[in-house]
């Protein structure tokens, strides 16, 4: 096992795929010659040529559309979006072309196409640039959405989110890229649709996925140290969501908590609560608690910002009331 | 942060309550959930338990006082803090009777029983019992945001018009694992909700208490109590000799608000219901037999009651008309046999119910009266539990008495005598043979049932009590 970055992890995975398949291809906002906004992609450019690496002008519904036109050509491109803030702009392509058209077309057609980029809070980034938008892809039929919260999930969703015949939404994390975690050193694909335990419990369920599963493992520490065994279910797939595993899970513990950092409305979290509230009910011995973000606008004021979001002890304080053992 | 204490409710019905004793004085410090005081109901008496722990700062009713639902009993708090004020504003808040709900951007200074209620309209009735037994002064006000969603909350919880708690799905999956009325089970969640732990606490304590209570039993036979003749009479003896040592004194005592609940409604339905009885005496030979045979393999054993009470709902079925209710312009069919029977207490008697009996297997009906028996002696039924009953069983067969008659228990309109069981000398064909029998004694009301029909249900009851397997059909 390798350690290696969260940031390493997605280039890895970039990088095996451009050389085990010539179809695949990067684009986006200097993707090439600058090695990435953030650095994921660094050194693909100088290995795979401008030809398969290529930077497109500031016009994402531009070349998210082109991305779609070539996934319906033959090719399997990669499209990053500098942050989900800024892919709003595509949503046109993603949602009535991409997710459409292997439907649309009688299934002649597939879209075999990925759309990655950091999604949610970084810090200091005020109210347009931390947005938390898995409900925006999580919502529509016939897309994929995936959200790794370490580097080993990282390295093994976006080679299944590459070689998937349908579009795939991989939401990654600005805070997460300089994460450090052991991937495996021979090649792994990590199946889209499977959640993974993170953290084996009997008390009591915390769901979460991408970075607020950090949170979740931090509470289910401290919980522990109150004798409290806390079961984190990773979701990693948010679309399709894993429903056997967060139900066995919750038909254990009888209490579930549920993370998101997203808003509140109409949020991956909240539909996620109201499976569990209707396939588990007769294991519930508490309401399911939401944890999520405040249903404001990102102040930009960091108290104020760290303050809206989820973090552990709100985890916990959710947690002891599933529990009934709030003071 | 000083609280007051209010007196509260705890049947849908209840407006007062006597405080029977307290168990706690003036600077004592309690924890949540300790008992603070006992306090006389109808027929309970509970304990009231502290919403949380403090001092206690001011006890304001005394013991022996009537307070009304909703009045300060006492303040709890931390030493020094001023409990003056506290009573003064649950007072003030109190008399200014909110029927207009406070604006919701207002502080929120005291949450009295009658303000717990803010979402509810101004036209809408306030639910009988009031979720929100003590004020809270002084509550930090949550750090809204405007127009966000998570800060809401809700705060009307309308009380369940059954007087059933509101319970975990959990715990009532567990619950029914145990064989466990929920009814019966005190809710330790918000507003009283039963919770998997409550559940599980009730289930290893009725465990524990069943075998323990089973001796005590005079009223409600239930293991080898059905005992012979000769065995019940040495049973009256043994009480008989100690209590006349000791029990000739002259002294009044008051009466205690359950004494005086007997007074009232079994005076009332004696003079006010035209009783009259009808007789049988019953050949309990196969019904022991099939109760012995049920009963083998069984740790413990299933009560004569249960299949008593299991057959007379089969019989009460085929006759509608016994099951109903007095309601002075009308009789009120009743659409379901609530059982109930009269278990002795000192001092009184109680009826817990058993709902629905028609409905129920004889082992089900055990494990409801293993219980509900148990709690009845220790005073902490629930008034849903003995109210209500469509029919009463009282059984004084362990006391060795042949047979007697009973006062009806409103709103019932009939109730059933069990005397002993014992060996008779009866004819079978043309031979004189020993049978167990039991003498059974229909007390009803003539207002509702009628001669004819009290002896057919008799008549009915007897053969079923006879031949139990027509029971099932």
């Amino acid at each position: 096992m390798a350690t290696m970055t969260y940031r390493e992890a997605l280039n890895r995975a970039m990088d095996e795929e451009m050389a085990r398949d010539e179809s695949v291809v990067l684009m986006g906002e200097e993707v090439a010659e600058y090695d990435g906004a953030y650095k994921v992609s660094r050194g693909l450019l100088a290995k795979y040529g401008d030809g398969r690496v290529l930077d497109t002008p500031i016009t994402e519904l531009g070349f998210t559309g082109l991305g779609v036109g070539a996934a319906i050509a033959g090719m399997r491109p990669i499209v990053e979006w500098m942050t989900h803030n800024f892919a709003l702009l595509a949503l046109d392509q993603v949602v009535n072309e991409a997710a459409k058209l292997r439907h649309m077309s009688g299934g002649r057609l597939s879209v075999p196409i990925v759309f990655r980029g950091p999604n949610g809070p970084a810090e200091y980034l005020s109210s347009q640039h931390s947005q938390a938008l898995a409900s925006y892809w999580v919502h529509v039929p016939g897309l994929r959405v995936v959200s790794p919260s370490n580097p080993a999930d990282a390295y093994g969703l976006l080679k299944s989110a590459i070689r998937d015949n349908d579009p795939v939404v991989v939401l990654e994390s600005e805070l997460l890229y300089g994460d450090k975690g052991e991937v495996p050193d021979e090649e792994t694909l990590v199946p889209i649709g499977k959640a993974a335990i993170a953290r084996a419990g009997t008390d009591v369920t915390i769901v979460a996925f991408g970075r607020p599963v950090k949170y979740a493992l931090e509470a289910a520490a401290i919980l522990e140290q109150r004798g409290i065994s806390a079961e984190v279910v990773d979701l990693r797939s948010l679309r399709p969501l894993d429903e056997d595993t967060i139900m066995a899970s919750v038909g254990k513990t009888g209490r579930a908590v549920v993370v998101d950092e997203s808003w509140p409305a109409a949020s991956v979290g909240a539909y996620v609560a109201h499976r569990i509230a209707s396939e588990r009910f007769d294991s519930l011995d508490a309401p399911v608690e939401f944890v999520s973000s405040e249903d404001v606008p990102m102040p930009y004021n960091h108290a104020l910002e760290l303050a809206v979001q989820p973090s552990a002890s709100k985890i916990v304080a959710a947690v002891l009331r599933a529990l009934y053992l709030e003071a | 942060m000083a609280i007051s204490i209010l007196m509260t409710a705890l049947s849908p019905t209840m407006q007062d309550g006597v405080i029977a004793e307290w168990l706690v004085a003036e600077g004592q410090t309690v924890k949540a959930g300790d008992a603070l005081c006992e306090i006389e109901t109808d027929k309970a008496t509970m304990p009231y338990e502290s919403p949380r722990a403090g001092t206690i700062l001011k006890i304001i009713a005394p013991a022996g006082h009537k307070a009304a639902v909703g009045e300060t009993i006492a303040v709890l708090g931390k030493p020094g803090e001023d409990w003056q004020a506290i009573v003064d504003k649950a007072q003030a808040a109190s008399t200014a009777a909110p029927a207009v709900p406070q604006p919701p951007a207002a502080p929120l200074p005291t949450l009295s029983t009658q303000s717990a209620f803010p979402a509810l309209g101004p036209s809408a009735h306030p639910p009988a019992i009031p979720v929100q037994v003590f004020s809270i002064q002084n509550a930090d006000p949550a750090p809204a945001i405007p127009g966000t969603q998570t800060s809401q909350t809700y705060t009307d919880h309308p009380a369940l018009p059954s007087g059933q708690p509101p319970s975990s799905p959990l715990a009532r999956a567990t619950a029914r694992e145990h064989r466990l009325d929920l009814r019966g089970v005190r809710g330790s969640g918000p507003h009283g909700r039963v919770v998997q732990r409550d559940v599980l606490a009730a289930a290893s304590n009725a465990q524990a208490a069943v075998p323990a209570t089973m001796p005590a039993t005079h009223m409600i036979p239930t293991q080898g109590s059905m005992a012979p003749r000769n065995d019940a009479a040495a049973a009256i003896s043994r009480p008989a000799r100690g209590a006349l040592r000791s029990g000739l004194r002259d002294k009044r005592v008051p009466l205690s608000k359950m004494r005086s609940i007997i007074a009232e409604r079994l005076g009332a339905s004696w003079t006010q219901a035209p009783h009259f009885f009808v007789r049988a005496a019953v050949d309990m030979e196969r019904l022991l037999e099939l109760r012995a045979a049920v009963n083998e393999d069984r740790e413990r054993p299933v009560s004569l009651n249960a299949f008593v009470m299991r057959i007379t709902a089969a019989a009460l079925e085929r006759h509608p008309g016994i099951n109903a209710s007095w309601e002075g312009d009308a009789i009120r069919y009743r659409p379901a046999a609530d059982i109930g029977l009269a278990v002795a207490l000192d001092g009184g008697l109680i009826t817990p119910v058993v709902r629905a009996c028609e409905r129920k297997g004889v082992e089900q009906i055990d494990a409801e009266l293993a219980d509900l028996v148990p709690r009845a002696r220790a005073g902490t039924l629930f008034p849903a539990e003995y109210s209500e009953a469509s029919f009463t069983i009282s059984n004084l067969g362990s006391s060795g008495v042949e047979e007697f008659t009973a006062i009806i228990n409103p709103p019932g309109s009939a109730i059933l005598a069990l005397g002993a069981v014992s060996k008779e000398a009866v004819v079978r064909g043309d031979a004189i043979v020993a049978r167990r029998t039991m003498r059974i004694t229909l007390s009803s009301d003539h207002r509702v049932i009628d001669g004819a029909a009290a002896a057919a249900f008799v008549g009915e009851l007897k053969a079923l009590l006879e031949e139990p397997a027509r029971a099932l059909l």
